[in-house]
């Protein structure tokens, strides 16, 4: 199993997947704008 | 996004356990986990015939499997966790094919078989690897092998539902 994690962790760093992630759910994760 | 994460890591997490199944019975006495850090016993199965039997087992092919039934579960899942538009869909499924493809790419996959020959070299001795290769490569041991990603996948679907 840590062989797995640890590939896993290299390869989600290797396709910089959190920030990729991020990135396609930016729009969503914008906080709601104040009503004026 | 962090619900997506987990599938992520769940679903790539429980390669390892469904990989498990691929393994063939035997009717060997069962051996402790601390047995793969001991020597090989002196009638041990060579890594050559190992690696041949993995061959005929098509490990390579069922560990595909898995990973094709974790994908199509995902995509199943995903949308029930989050509504996405479409153009999310397509990044996360081309994200997602790449995150696959590279954390099983064939050099993992050596990796992997290399570290199950010295487990296999535990449970199972020459004249036991010669008669799984020999079934394995009969026309009804072939037949198992590639019924046998289907039936991984087919169970892991239900398993999902």
């Amino acid at each position: 199993m840590p062989l797995m994690q640890q590939h896993l962790q290299d390869v989600m760093k290797e396709t910089n997947f959190d920030q990729r992630m991020r990135e396609i759910f930016a729009e969503e994760e914008k906080p709601p704008s104040k009503p004026k | 996004m962090r619900k997506i994460s987990f599938l992520f890591l769940a679903a790539a997490l429980t390669f390892p356990a469904l990989a498990q199944q691929t393994t063939p019975k035997t009717t060997a006495a069962p051996q402790t986990s601390s047995t793969a850090a001991k020597p090989a016993p002196a009638d041990a199965a060579s890594k050559d015939q190992l690696m041949k039997l993995f061959d005929v087992l098509g490990i390579n092919k069922q560990i595909q499997s898995v990973v094709d039934s974790m994908a199509k579960t995902m995509q199943q899942m995903m949308p029930a966790t989050q509504q996405m538009s479409e153009k999310q869909k397509e990044e996360i499924s081309k994200l997602q094919g790449e995150l696959f493809s590279k954390m099983m790419s064939p050099e993992f996959i050596h990796t992997y078989l290399e570290l199950m020959v010295p487990v296999y070299q535990h449970h199972f001795t020459r004249t036991d690897v010669d008669q799984m290769i020999t079934f394995y490569s009969s026309p009804v041991g072939q037949k198992f092998v590639n019924e046998q990603p289907l039936i991984t996948q087919e169970t892991f679907l239900r398993s999902c539902r």
